[in-house]
């Protein structure tokens, strides 16, 4: 029987701006089990990263989560103090890797001087730790994460290194904690193709020898295609529609899956066969009445346009959120 | 490009500043006045002495032969003559230098450790009493006229309440400790003298402030300003996320990246002490090169006036030098530009 | 769409959007106060005649050293002269002096920044050295040697402070210059055929208003303020001119007892200086967001 490792629950998160209330997170429902290497797809600005950032409880100002529950290993953590979060949840129980390398490392601190601290502040006992031991930490942790010459790397800058060496780095100072849950934002976006399927195999071996659970942030459907077993698509900060990645690319059930999957360009498909959704993604400070995809949705209905669809279970593992499937089995963990 | 390199470049960049600077001092005492060789020989000569001036510094040859001229008694040490203290100028500075210098580099030693540590509980406390506090002052600090500090502060610490003394290096009767440097506090030190040592503080502690005041402002200002914009950087969300304790995070890595820009204002705020002491060490009677600036303003002795301005803008110079060759030291991504 | 029609389309919503920053800069309080400030200063040199009770070069032996009082509200100074009076109409001379040694700065650094910043190589290279060595003076080192040659007056200061202050502008404008030459629309202006010096003025100038203003507002108050210092040194402004720094020198002797004389003077310098950084920062906050997409 496989276990949740992270269950959220009507996660709302928004943003106060001068402009108006962003509601970037309205209702977020996922479960991730141990052992999944779980994808998170969606166009930008859907709120894959508010997700990621919600779950850490990291969302910068002016955003603040409002309301619902992040329950990680059996806790839930948004009733922790923040204290609480940083000393038993941040970096030993979950840990993340971002999009820009260059950016999420210090330019002014070698890339072992990062680590140390993060080895530091999630090690048993901190003080025991010194010396020769941290050093050896150090550089297994980044023989783990594939880099050649580790000792070399230690006491490099991050300017220094290639995009692939840094986003290795980077996911070194996530992994550096040893974390049962790892969150990868956008981990290939900047990279090469070549380095970012590197990356990928990367995590497929995290998964698979440490049994890490691995939650990949992407709008790249084609990486959700290669590694992940499970995914959930999001839409103007909802969860659309959750299932494996078979069921995905074989029977998407949500409007926006399908439109989203007929306009990829593939190989055996010609250009004129794909099809564009119409419409914009819309506007989070006044978000459409109902279903947030409704204007945009080839089968629109009266309801659509008043109610917010409820999550169904259509089928083992495969769960909607739109009223062309309600009736059906409701879904309730 | 590695250190090494680094200096090198940055070190001819100097040589050429140096030379640029003398060109336009050139231009300012032989170009610019309506007759250069009056305010040269000062407003007093006889004609004697106007025409031996003008022979001296070659006024009846053309242009870049005077120019020559220029460059060359600048190298031989000879900066003119004093028409005020009637000695060459070089004797003349040599005498001050060290007054003045030690008070700037003691002025600058304030700036730096005040205005960090003000600057990082500034950023630190934000929005809180002590920032709201600190800022105002610091608006203040940049605002005000240094003469006008220099003598509000003569009249309330020294002419009311007595607790700073009225001027000069030491107070009367002292005797000048042994001249190894020229630097009070450094001779006396090494000479043993505490006495000499706590009086020569106490005396530069009035026009060490009055000077530093908007140093002070100006680091805090930008201390304030650069840890709060790193405070929203990435790496910052970063290291939260790996679960490092916010102190770590903040005085460790915002910090160090904090302190980068504020290294070249540094240098820019050692620039505006030796510019501001032609008036601090006026209003507090310090045996500088700026009160023998100020006196040669007063009577027009345009020598000195023009040497004083070639020696402090030299000693900027080295100093931006330093500043810079350390600036690429702390951060070690510019050396690869 | 034709040139022109671009450079309405940009000119409109531009002009939108500076009665939405005045707006906003008066909305904050800080900024506000320095508005005000700023205008108080402004109307008080303007109206200078009006609201001075006395002539401020009026000498009055009998009346020296008043203490201040309903009659003389900044008290008399070391000849009789009413000191109020003679703050009032010293704000006429450090406004002229500030603003005048701005735009001669800015003009001159514009002009020289804009023609670097887009013909690039190596005169480019050749102002940036050049204005490197101005900037190697320390702070007001070399407006007093050029003053000193000038001879004394304030003319001489307006000019030396100039010299001084054209390659801070010189460098800004290269700065944004080189940003907004890469941009879309010069690209475009260059094919329809706009030449060298169009493009310059009627292209990039307009986006490097903001960064000017700002940045002459925040110096503003700092050329004031060399301007008070080299009149307290005594190579600006001459007696018996009201000039404030003039006037805080001549009352340095008389600290210990007619401290009113030095003092006046200096508050209103550091009021208005503040009051310009007060504006200047608060249209440094409300403009910057403009400034980085510019």
């Amino acid at each position: 029987m496989t276990k949740t490792i992270l269950e959220i629950r009507d996660l709302r998160t928004y943003f106060y701006t001068y402009a108006g209330v962003v509601k970037a997170l309205e209702g977020v429902n996922l479960r991730v089990n141990e052992g999944d290497i779980f994808g998170i797809v969606g166009e930008t600005g859907c709120g894959k990263s508010v997700t990621a950032l919600s779950i850490l409880r990291l969302v910068p100002n002016p955003g603040r989560i409002i309301g619902g529950e992040i329950i990680f290993e059996g806790r839930d953590i948004l009733k922790l103090s923040e204290e609480e979060m940083r000393r038993e949840i941040r970096g030993k129980g979950m840990a993340a890797t971002f999009q820009d390398p260059s950016t999420f490392l210090s330019p002014s601190h070698t890339i072992g001087e990062h680590l140390k601290d993060i080895i530091k502040a999630n090690a048993d006992d901190p003080r025991g730790l010194k010396g020769r031991e941290l050093n050896e930490r150090i550089i297994s942790t980044l023989a783990k994460v594939n880099l050649p010459d580790p000792e070399r790397v230690a006491d490099q800058y991050p300017h220094e290194l290639s995009g692939g060496m840094r986003q290795r780095s980077m996911i070194a100072t996530g992994t550096s904690g040893r974390p049962s849950l790892f969150i990868a934002d956008e981990a290939t976006t900047f990279l090469d193709v070549t380095i970012g399927a590197q990356i990928l195999r990367l995590f497929q071996e995290m998964n698979r020898v440490d049994g890490t659970t691995i939650i990949l942030i992407t709008h790249n459907l084609g990486i959700i295609s290669e590694i992940c077993n499970r995914v959930a698509v999001m839409y103007a900060g909802q969860v659309a529609e959750t299932c494996t990645t078979e069921a995905l690319f074989k029977k998407p059930l949500h409007p926006y899956t399908v439109g989203l999957l007929a306009s990829i360009p593939l190989i055996d498909r010609e250009a004129d066969e794909l099809e564009e959704i119409p419409g914009t993604i819309p506007n989070l400070i006044h978000p459409p009445e109902g279903c947030r995809f409704h204007p945009r949705c080839k089968h629109v209905m009266e309801v659509c346009r008043r109610e917010v669809p409820t999550i169904c279970e259509v089928s083992q593992g495969h769960e909607v959120a739109c009223h062309l499937f309600n009736g059906e089995v409701r879904s309730d963990g | 490009m590695k250190l090494g390199q680094y200096v090198t470049k940055r070190l001819l960049q100097f040589v050429f500043v140096l030379l640029g600077t003398s060109i336009i001092l050139f231009t300012v005492s032989h170009v610019i006045p309506a007759d250069p060789v009056r305010a040269a020989a000062g407003p007093k000569a006889t004609p004697a002495e106007l025409e031996a001036i003008r022979v001296k510094l070659g006024f009846d040859k053309p242009l870049p032969v005077q120019y020559v001229i220029y460059v060359t008694n600048l190298l031989h040490g000879d900066l003119g003559r004093s028409v005020v203290t009637l000695r060459p100028v070089i004797f003349d500075l040599a005498e001050r230098l060290p007054a003045t210098l030690e008070l700037s580099v003691f002025s600058l030693a304030i700036t730096v450790i005040f205005g960090i540590t003000l600057g990082i509980y500034s950023a630190k406390n934000r929005n809180r009493l002590g920032d709201h506090a600190i800022r105002f002052l610091s608006l203040g600090g940049i605002s005000m006229p240094s003469f006008w500090l220099a003598l509000l502060f003569q009249m309330v610490f020294f002419l009311r309440l007595g607790w700073l003394p009225g001027g000069g290096r030491l107070s009367s009767g002292m005797v000048p400790p042994a001249h190894l440097t020229g630097l009070y506090v450094l001779d006396s030190l090494l000479t043993g003298n505490l006495a000499t040592l706590r009086d020569a503080l106490w005396h530069m502690i009035g026009p060490a402030v009055a000077q530093s005041a908007i140093g002070i402002a100006s680091v805090i200002r930008m201390m304030r300003a650069g840890m709060l914009e790193e405070m929203t950087k990435d790496y910052v969300t970063m290291f939260r996320s790996a679960g490092v304790r916010e102190r770590t995070v903040v005085y460790k890595y915002v910090l160090k990246n904090s302190l980068v820009p504020v290294i070249t204002l540094i240098g820019v705020m050692f620039g505006s002490i030796l510019g501001g002491s032609f008036i601090i060490e006026q209003v507090f009677q310090w045996p500088g090169v700026g009160s023998y600036g100020t006196q040669a303003l007063l009577n027009l002795d345009f020598q000195p006036i023009m040497s004083i301005t070639l020696v402090m803008s030299f000693m900027y110079s080295f100093s931006n030098l330093v500043v810079d060759v350390v600036y690429v030291y702390l951060n070690p991504k510019v050396s690869y530009e | 769409m034709t040139t022109e029609q671009a450079e309405t389309a940009e000119a409109t919503p531009r002009y939108q959007e500076l009665r939405h920053s005045v707006r906003l800069l008066l909305s904050n309080p800080v900024s506000a106060a320095g508005a005000a400030g700023v205008l108080l200063l402004l109307l008080t040199a303007a109206l200078a005649p009006y609201i001075a009770p006395y002539d401020p070069l009026a000498i009055n032996l009998q009346g020296r050293f008043l203490d201040p009082s309903g009659e003389h509200l900044f008290g008399t100074d070391h000849l009789g002269r009413d000191v109020f009076s003679r703050v009032v109409w010293g704000s006429r001379v450090s406004l002229t002096v500030g603003l005048i040694t701005l735009i001669e700065a800015s003009v001159l650094g514009t002009i020289v920044g804009l023609v670097a910043g887009y013909k690039g190589g190596w005169v480019d290279s050749l102002v940036m050295r050049i204005t490197d060595v101005f900037l190697a003076f320390p702070s007001i080192i070399l407006a007093l040697a050029v003053a000193a040659a000038l001879g004394r007056g304030l003319t001489s200061v307006m000019m030396a402070l100039g010299i001084t202050w054209w390659p801070l502008y010189a460098r800004l404008i290269r700065g944004q210059t080189l940003s907004v030459r890469e941009e879309q629309y010069i690209e475009g202006a260059r094919l329809s055929g706009a030449g060298g010096i169009r493009i310059m003025f009627k292209h990039i100038l307009p986006n490097c208003m903001a960064a000017i203003i700002v940045q002459i507002s925040m110096d503003v108050g700092f050329t004031i303020l060399a301007a008070a210092s080299m009149g307290f040194l005594g190579i600006g402004a001459q007696h018996p001119s009201p000039e404030w720094g003039l006037q805080c020198a001549s009352g340095a002797k008389y600290l210990v007892y007619q401290w009113w004389i030095s003092t006046f003077p200096g508050l209103a310098i550091f009021l208005s200086v503040i009051s310009f950084n007060l504006l200047g920062d608060g249209l440094r906050d409300v403009l910057d967001p403009r400034l980085r997409r510019g």
